[in-house]
């Protein structure tokens, strides 16, 4: 079991992946609109979440990727408190898993990695 | 549908200014020289397949879309100033109690050579939102 990395990502911060990827979906930014289309409010993006996994697997210095694979299982909103898991599935083979979840044991993302 | 079908295809230049901003987003200031996991998706807005193009090509109401899984090859490195040549197939598309699946594949060619492949499954969900 890797050491679990802690965060909680912020709107500030989910405006400035919007920013800085491209991906200006009013969803992510622009509360209104999240809650016309059925939501609670703002919500992280996806890929922010993915990146939050791939960042845990470079501070764990499992080794460079050679595949990372991500599915996606509940929305995560700013201010909420995550924590990212990982551990070795296959040392030997350099496999892993890593998931990112909230207080509560919520699943937000469940994901697999190789490196060499 | 069975066969892949091309959906998209654009080529550009990896920005050093977008990698830098991106990084600083993930907070992945640290990392080296090369792009982050998952700068790919930043690759295709930035060569103009955005969201609501995406969308429109999928025909996908935006309001409803959920990304469902993501998943990266990473064969060769990729660097700030590479030129990469990305091609964007739809690989599978099901209908199943009011929801439809949309699997894509993104070949990354760098020097006409894969660099990195993408697989995503996107999903349009009526009355939820989330990607």
């Amino acid at each position: 079991m890797f050491k679990p990395l802690y965060w909680t990502i912020t709107a500030e911060e989910i405006r400035e992946y919007a920013a800085a990827s491209g991906d200006f979906n009013p969803i992510h930014t622009d509360p209104d609109y999240a809650q016309k289309a059925g939501l609670k409010g703002c919500i992280a993006h996806g890929m922010l979440v993915m990146a939050l996994g791939s960042r845990a697997i470079r501070e764990w210095e499992a080794g460079d990727l050679t595949s990372y694979e991500a599915r996606f299982q509940a929305m995560t909103y700013p201010g909420e408190p995550l924590v990212v898991k990982g551990s070795w599935t296959d040392e030997e083979a350099g496999k892993g898993s890593v998931t990112v979840q909230n207080e509560k044991g919520e699943i937000k993302m469940k994901g697999t990695f190789t490196v060499k | 549908m069975k066969e892949k079908q091309e959906l998209y295809r654009y080529s550009c230049t990896v920005d050093e200014g977008k990698v830098f901003a991106f990084k600083q987003a993930v907070s992945a200031a640290d990392t080296g020289s090369g792009i982050p996991p998952t700068f790919l998706t930043v690759l295709d807005f930035h060569g103009g397949l955005s969201f609501q193009k995406l969308t429109e090509l999928l025909q996908f109401d935006p309001a409803c879309v959920l990304h469902g899984s993501q998943s990266y090859k990473y064969i060769k490195p990729i660097f700030p100033g590479d030129r990469i040549e990305a091609v964007v197939y739809m690989t599978g598309r099901t209908s199943k109690r009011g929801m439809t699946f949309a699997k894509l594949e993104t070949v990354y060619l760098k020097e006409n050579h894969p660099a990195v492949t993408s697989r995503s499954t996107l999903i349009e969900q009526k009355g939820a939102a989330y990607v």
